[in-house]
């Protein structure tokens, strides 16, 4: 009997297609599915034909400088051969300037703008089934100033465009060979680990595809599809510092194994996917949001990257509402004024429902000043958040005796609590004691010799007090004063004559007013020259 | 008339020398803002996104480009926090909005809470440009409610308006009169708004007032890929931190073109954008800060040194690390003396045992062993007894959060330090 021979030759002939890492671009994506189908079509002459599509270890550069100014051409190039000697030293790989190329490198005087980008393109590029797999082309000029690209930029679209070919997705935030910019920049860009596995792997894969097509083997080409449950989640609501977790599913319906990783695009998420879904399996991909460091709306992604040939990056937009877990309101103005008698102000601690964070101390930091404290409920008026709606926390009632020192003076309110996990809130503001001017130094910005002008005022909200005399310490400086109509806030306008030679200007206006205990206040003048 | 000018105009009688025809005018709107006291890109690794000087360079080149109609919102969110150091800030931002003429520099309750003075202060630096459309004041001060471009009416309105008022000493004025208190004299011109709100009170804005034209909301968000349209408005934000500009384009009264640009790396710091950060930089070490800032009882530090004579291992690793010399670094790139970076730099800012100056305590000026394992006296005089306790990674996210260590990946950093 024959059959069962023949059928082990059969089976000694039929091979599985490698895999190919999750992450590699959609170009070298459909050369490894061409030359499989081909090999699974027993087609193995296309096949050979076609695997000269995939991603090689001895590459060869086609350089062509002709259309570039004699000036540049020797910087360019050595720019170049940078980007070839980083990638020879960062891969199993041998890239040289050589003939019959694989890549080819030319330049255009400039590059027109491609589609909605924010400036016009600084380089192209172009995947060919014929002799030149990838065409790179580079603009002499950047941007629609003309600025001359660099030989950063020579080097940086280089190295990009071997990545590409090499099977790199591009990734936003330009930074290593996975990305790229249009502008111009003087900066050179390096290879990281995730970029030197993928090529690695996927070099891996490419040569036991080649070894197929020389053995003449039959594949089973398998390939993973991927379907997500949603490309956008929306409507999550939480608390901060409160745990949250979004999720969504993804199914593999194809018949390989579906490979991934996830990556957010912003720390406030952190995402957990299995390295791998089974054919026909659904798995579910979390991610935590970090609700301590982001209260407030969210709007994020969180991109997948596959090796499904029908979608190597999919994209998830995340739309969350982080709640603040707790907040401070307090009664007037920040910069309340300590009078005769001190000064008695409440501050008030809102939660949320989600938390019980039970003050057990109060003190203040900076300044004298008492504390007592209680439960409280009710409405504010002068809290806008509350819309006028009840509410309920804790009042905290501080005075401040008069004793202070004379000015503005920050005050924190230091509170310790029964929750374990916010054992410490505080909350700081401003008191003002005496006359007082703000800004505490009048800063004239940067001087280039022509005459220019300043304010500050000088207040103590709530008691009267005049300006007696304005005495600039400067012939460079005139001031005068105008009353805002209570006699308690006065603007005093600052005229500086310009003519003034050295690098940095500063001076001294004096203020003498007609209280006994504030007889003189000096506020600091400064500016910068060019 | 000088003589030589009556052949042209007799030339142009004919048509010879009419003008040409005029192209359609095209104005670019840029958004940037709600900086939120981050001036520069803050990080110890590459690669940082953001601040003004990186900014100023988009601004410069976007001139370079030809767009001569550019129209530069700069919506409020500069400073969090009150005192020296925001008020400085606050004024950098104002004195770069001036720079480039921008044609609003809108004004939140943050940046209120710095008082009345430095609202003028900072008005005066930005060449009277920074709007408070949502306050009616009284006296003799007075900030812009609105300014007016050739395209454009711009207004600053805050969906806190009673607080805002509160602060200045004014009078909350309502949305519609904030928003355009003169609808007659429009002439055309597309309204608009700088909003101190976030999407969702943003999004009720713009169902409420659809004659706004682009609503420019704050948010803690990068600014989306699209822009999110309600009606005609347009809602777009520029995210947080000052990262991302974003721009519009306004051609026969739509608006399209929305871009938003991630200000990496790859954007130069625009020189004179760079004196005035510079400024900035010196009022912060002229102004000694950092020995102003209030100090707690705390235990006692004893320095990296106290712990070598036990730990020589982890001392040596320690001293090779980037860690032994963070102060140093500081220093240099002009941030020694910056209270907002020099915590993350020293052991012990905050405590009364703690870095104080590099000339009264160089033994805590680097992050040494303390910034992880907390104050090590104790332990130092009673080893056995007093225990340090053990870290996690969590203690390095203290330091190296998504803002100041972009990619920080412990897997990878740990190796590093390990001991």
């Amino acid at each position: 009997m024959m059959i069962v021979p023949i059928a082990l030759l059969v089976l000694a002939q039929t091979a599985t297609a490698p895999d190919l890492p999750p992450g590699v671009n959609s170009g070298v994506v459909g050369a490894f599915y061409v030359v499989e189908t081909k090999l699974q079509a027993k087609d193995f002459a296309a096949a050979e034909n076609k695997a000269d599509l995939l991603p090689k270890r001895n590459i060869k550069i086609g350089w062509d400088t002709s259309a570039v100014p004699q000036s540049f051409r020797n910087d360019y190039t050595l720019a170049c051969k940078k980007a070839i000697c980083d990638w020879n030293m960062a891969e199993k790989v041998h890239i040289a300037i050589a003939d019959n190329p694989d890549i080819t490198f030319s330049f255009v005087n400039a590059l027109p703008k491609e589609g909605d980008a924010a400036f016009p393109a600084g380089a192209t590029f172009k995947w060919d089934d014929g002799p030149d797999r990838f065409a790179v082309q580079i603009a002499l000029h950047r941007l629609e100033t003309e600025d001359d690209t660099t030989p950063a930029d020579v080097h940086n679209e280089v190295a990009y465009a071997i990545g590409q070919y090499l099977g790199l997705t591009e990734m936003p935030r330009f930074s290593t060979f996975s990305t790229r910019t249009d502008q111009n920049t003087e900066t050179i860009i390096g290879i990281n680990d995730y970029e030197k596995t993928l090529v690695a792997n996927t070099l891996d894969s490419a040569d036991q595809l080649r070894a197929l097509v020389a053995s003449k083997s039959t594949v089973d080409v398998h390939n993973p599809e991927l379907l997500l449950s949603t490309a956008d989640i929306t409507g999550v609501t939480g608390t901060q510092y409160m745990p949250l977790q979004i999720s969504f599913t993804i199914q593999n319906l194809g018949d390989a194994d579906l490979k991934l990783f996830v990556l957010p695009d912003c720390s406030c998420l952190r995402p957990m996917a299995p390295p791998l879904v089974k054919p026909h399996s659904t798995a579910t991909i979390y991610a935590d949001v970090n609700t301590a460091d982001y209260p407030g709306h969210l709007n994020h992604s969180l991109m997948i990257y596959t090796n499904a040939p029908n979608f190597p990056l999919a994209q998830v937009h995340v739309q969350m509402d982080i709640a603040p877990l707790y907040r401070f309101v307090h009664s007037g103005p920040d910069g309340m004024q300590v009078g005769p008698n001190g000064l008695d102000m409440d501050v008030y601690l809102f939660e949320s429902k989600q938390v019980n964070i039970e003050p057990l101390t109060a003190r203040i930091l900076g300044p004298k000043g008492s504390v007592t404290f209680q439960s409280w409920s009710g409405v504010l008026p002068f809290d806008e958040e509350a819309k006028g709606a009840s509410e309920s926390g804790y009042k905290f009632h501080i005075h401040f005796p008069p004793s202070q020192e004379s000015g503005r003076i920050p005050a924190t309110l230091f509170i310790g609590t029964a929750n374990e996990s916010f054992r410490e809130l505080n909350y700081t503001f401003n008191l003002q004691k005496g006359i007082v001017a703000l800004p505490s130094q009048l800063y004239l910005g940067r001087l280039n010799g022509d005459k220019t002008k300043g304010y500050f005022m000088v207040s103590r909200p709530g008691k009267k007090f005049h300006i007696l005399k304005i005495v600039p310490m400067d012939p460079h400086l005139t001031a005068r004063v105008r009353d805002l109509g209570n006699e308690d806030q006065y603007r005093v306008d600052v005229a500086f004559s310009g003519s003034y030679g050295l690098p940095t200007y500063t001076s001294q206006i004096k203020v003498l007013t007609d209280d006994p205990s504030y007889p003189s206040i000096m506020v600091p003048i400064s500016g910068s020259g060019r | 008339m000088k003589l030589w000018s009556l052949p042209l105009i007799a030339l142009g009688g004919y048509g010879l020398f009419a003008p040409p025809a005029q192209p359609p005018r095209k104005d670019v709107l840029v958004i940037y803002g709600n900086v939120a006291g981050y001036l520069s890109p803050c990080g110890c690794t590459y690669p940082m996104s953001g601040g003004i000087q990186r900014f100023g360079s988009f601004v410069r080149e976007l001139k370079g480009n030809g767009h001569n109609s550019i129209t530069l919102v700069m919506p409020g969110g500069n400073v969090v926090g009150t005192g020296e150091q925001n008020e400085f800030k606050a004024e950098c931002v104002a004195e770069t909005a001036g720079a480039f003429n921008a044609a609003a520099l809108g004004y939140s309750l943050e940046d209120a809470e710095l008082g009345l003075g430095p609202a003028l202060e900072m008005s005066q630096l930005s060449k009277d440009i920074l709007l408070c459309s949502s306050v009616a004041q009284h006296g003799q001060y007075h900030l812009n409610a609105q300014s007016s471009t050739e395209a454009f009416l711009i207004s600053s309105v805050s969906s806190r308006a009673s607080s805002l008022a509160r602060e200045l000493g004014g009078i909350a004025v309502q949305p519609r009169l904030a928003i355009n208190p003169f609808p007659s004299g429009m002439n055309g011109k597309s309204l608009i708004v700088s909003f101190d709100g976030d999407q969702t009170q943003a999004e009720e804005f713009a169902r409420t007032y659809p004659e706004v034209g682009v609503l420019i909301y704050r948010s803690t968000s990068d600014p989306p890929v699209a822009p999110e349209q309600i009606g005609n408005t347009f809602l777009v934000t520029p995210g947080f931190h000052g990262k991302n500009v974003v721009t519009l384009t306004f051609e026969d009264g739509k608006f399209d073109g929305y871009n938003a640009t991630l200000l990496g790396p790859d954007f130069k710091n625009d020189p004179d954008i760079s004196a005035i950060y510079s400024d900035y930089l010196h009022r912060v070490d002229a102004a000694h800060l950092l020995q102003k800032l209030p100090k707690l009882k705390t235990a006692a530090y004893a320095g990296s040194q106290s712990c070598r004579g036990c730990h020589e291992k982890a001392y040596e690793t320690w001293s090779q690390s980037g860690h032994a010399h963070a102060y140093r670094d500081l220093s240099a790139q002009g941030h020694g003396q910056d209270p907002d970076c020099v915590s993350c730099h020293v052991v012990g800012l905050s405590s009364k045992f703690g870095f104080n100056s590099v000339a009264h305590t160089p033994q805590f000026a680097s992050v040494g062993c303390e910034n992880c394992h907390g104050p090590g006296v104790s332990h130092n005089l009673h080893p056995k007894t007093v225990r340090m306790p053990r870290v996690n990674p969590s203690t390095c996210v203290s330091c190296h959060t998504i803002e100041n260590s972009p990619g920080f990946d412990y897997s990878t950093f740990w190796p590093k330090v390990a001991h």
